[in-house]
């Protein structure tokens, strides 16, 4: 049984944390990483309190632990199911009694980050005596671990149901909110394909953001942060250089679809504003009266439009890197310039009117280098 | 139906021209188009398709490209000689957004035919290049096309799905719809002799007389 559970554990739960190490490092970064570490303890209590008060919340919290039990489900019933797993067939050959402890400590494995957080509401519940949550919190989790172990279960002894199980995970996971949103797939590929790039460029972003906000936070200094501002936009270059080769790429067959250029637009500024927001979130968390609310949010309309105007770039010069990276650097000097003089709404107006224009002129004219 | 007017297509770096067609003028019907390699069967097909850009102008059932691409869009359908999709998107979610933006009629019966139905739940990125290729010929029959480009449609399929790709370009010619096919594999007898030949050579478009 030991040599058993080891096996499993290697192929199962270590394989699930390598393969999932950006997404949950993302998770982490921005349930932890984003708040100073003195307010940490106080943050989360008060989110907890939240939780406990709000039966909406409540829902709600229940609703994505389970959307993060079905992508532990969906790993293990595609390991499953991959032409190279025949192997774990052979665990028919065990006892049922024994393969059900194996797989509901699979499930557990894969589900403890929510189950350690959970562990936490239900005892703040059981401490304001509210016995009726940390009974619903407690039976939802070992629901959850309980569903994890018989899809397992199921997939591995009655194959011809994987498909079938397949099919309904496949209908309700998070792509099933985007399967037919053209503005999502730029989305998916980088946190699909590019989860550790963007990981990555998210942690420096985070940390240059720190800097200003918390190390510097009782002498706020300006200046420092307009240049932060705009090496934090040169960092996400690559993010935008990585869009449109994919959509140059794996998506060109949408050229040949009806779908408006300005809807190719909304495409690229709603996935530019989706990758902002952990930023404009730790703006928000962290400002202590720093900047005006109003700033704060016209400098997150700054970026999605100066992400937008690299994008009009990148078709411009045919997606060459060295010709790219040139104009972002001119760029990178001239907005700095333009914030400089102060009128932050004027900067964003100018930064999306020009990228609207160079890529409406370049957009149909991209041809792939 | 298909009228090609001062095209002119260069790659980027290039000063010389790939392609260089005055003046085409294509009637309703099945054109075969042949030509070595390398002589820019793909590069036209994909410039019809306004996947690539050009110069000069491409007109089908009065629709032009430059002017009117969204309605021309609808129009036209293309499948690559070598699809490719996002790998993180099933088949169906594919199926899903091209009904979404061609809009109009489905090929269900293309869908079963070429057995599409049976891996159309799995991510692409599990696919064979055959599965590939039948996916695409679904998807470049959704909507209601005037016009269906078909770039090397019998590379990579089995011979039950060639049998039905060819009855069920039969059909669809039947209607009223176009195609243009590339293929250095031979087309069936009864495609081969409604299909007109077009030879590009020399860098330019010819009706080729048998």
């Amino acid at each position: 049984m030991k040599t058993v559970a080891t096996f499993l554990l290697k192929v199962f739960v270590k394989q699930f944390y390598i393969i999932n190490a950006g997404f949950l490092l993302f998770i982490f970064f921005v349930f932890f990483g984003m708040v100073h570490g003195g307010q940490l303890i106080a943050y989360h209590r008060s989110l907890i309190l939240a939780i406990l008060s709000s039966p909406v919340f409540l829902a709600m919290v229940l609703a994505a632990w389970t959307l993060y039990n079905l992508k532990c489900i969906l790993f293990c019933t595609n390991t499953i199911k991959a032409a190279d797993s025949n192997y774990i067939y052979t665990l028919r050959a065990m006892s049922r009694p024994g393969q059900w402890i194996a797989y509901l400590l699979i499930s557990t494995l894969q589900y403890m980050p929510v189950l350690a957080y959970s562990f936490f509401v239900m005892y703040m519940a059981l401490n304001r005596a509210l016995l009726f949550i940390a009974v619903l919190v407690t039976a939802w989790q070992l629901l959850m671990v309980a569903l994890g172990a018989a899809m397992i279960f199921i997939s591995i002894n009655k194959n011809r149901i994987a498909p079938m199980t397949e099919k309904i995970f496949s209908t309700v996971t998070t792509w099933k909110l985007i399967k037919h949103s053209y503005g999502a797939f730029l989305l998916g590929n980088i946190l699909y394909e590019k989860k550790m790039a963007f990981a990555i460029v998210k942690i420096f972003s985070i940390l240059l953001l720190s800097v200003s906000f918390l190390r510097n936070g009782d002498n706020f200094d300006e200046d420092l942060f307009s240049i932060f501002f705009q090496v934090i936009f040169v960092a996400h270059a690559i993010l935008v250089f990585y869009c449109i080769d994919f959509a140059e790429s794996m998506m060109q067959f949408s050229r040949n679809l009806p779908v408006a250029l300005h809807k190719v637009a909304g495409m690229y500024l709603f996935t530019y504003a989706i990758i902002l927001l952990p930023d404009a979130a730790f703006m928000l968390i962290n400002n202590h009266g720093n900047l005006p609310l109003t700033e704060i949010l016209v400098l997150y309309g700054i970026a999605v439009s100066t992400l937008f105007l690299y994008t009009a770039i990148g078709y411009g010069c045919g997606l060459n890197m060295d010709n790219y990276m040139l104009l972002v650097f001119i760029f990178f000097l001239m907005i700095f310039f333009l914030q400089k003089t102060g009128l932050q709404l004027l900067t964003m107006l100018v930064i999306l009117l020009t990228a609207t224009i160079v890529f409406k002129k370049s957009y149909y004219n991209f041809e792939k280098q | 139906m298909l009228n090609i007017i001062n095209f002119r297509k260069k790659y980027a770096g290039s000063t010389e021209p790939v392609l260089l067609i005055s003046d085409c003028k294509l009637d309703k019907g099945i054109y075969w188009i042949k030509g070595e390699n390398g002589s820019g069967k793909t590069s036209l097909l994909k410039s019809i398709a306004g996947l690539i850009p050009f110069e000069g102008d491409i007109v089908v059932d009065g629709l032009d490209i430059n002017n009117n691409r969204m309605a021309y869009a609808k129009i036209v359908n293309y499948a690559e000689s070598e699809p490719k999709y996002p790998p993180f998107l099933t088949g169906k979610e594919l199926i899903g957004f091209y009904k979404t933006t061609k809009r109009g009629h489905f090929p269900d019966a293309l869908l079963k035919g070429l057995g599409v139905e049976k891996f159309m739940y799995q991510k692409t990125a599990t696919y064979s290049s055959g599965m590939l290729k039948k996916l695409s010929l679904v998807l470049a029959f959704t909507g209601n096309p005037v016009l269906v480009l078909l770039d090397e449609p019998l590379v990579a399929l089995d011979i039950a799905a060639v049998d039905t790709l060819h009855s069920t370009i039969r059909q669809y010619s039947q209607t009223g719809v176009s195609f243009l096919i590339t293929s250095h594999q031979l087309l069936s007898g009864t495609l081969i002799d409604n299909a007109k030949n077009l030879l590009l050579r020399d860098k330019t478009l010819r009706i080729e007389k048998v």
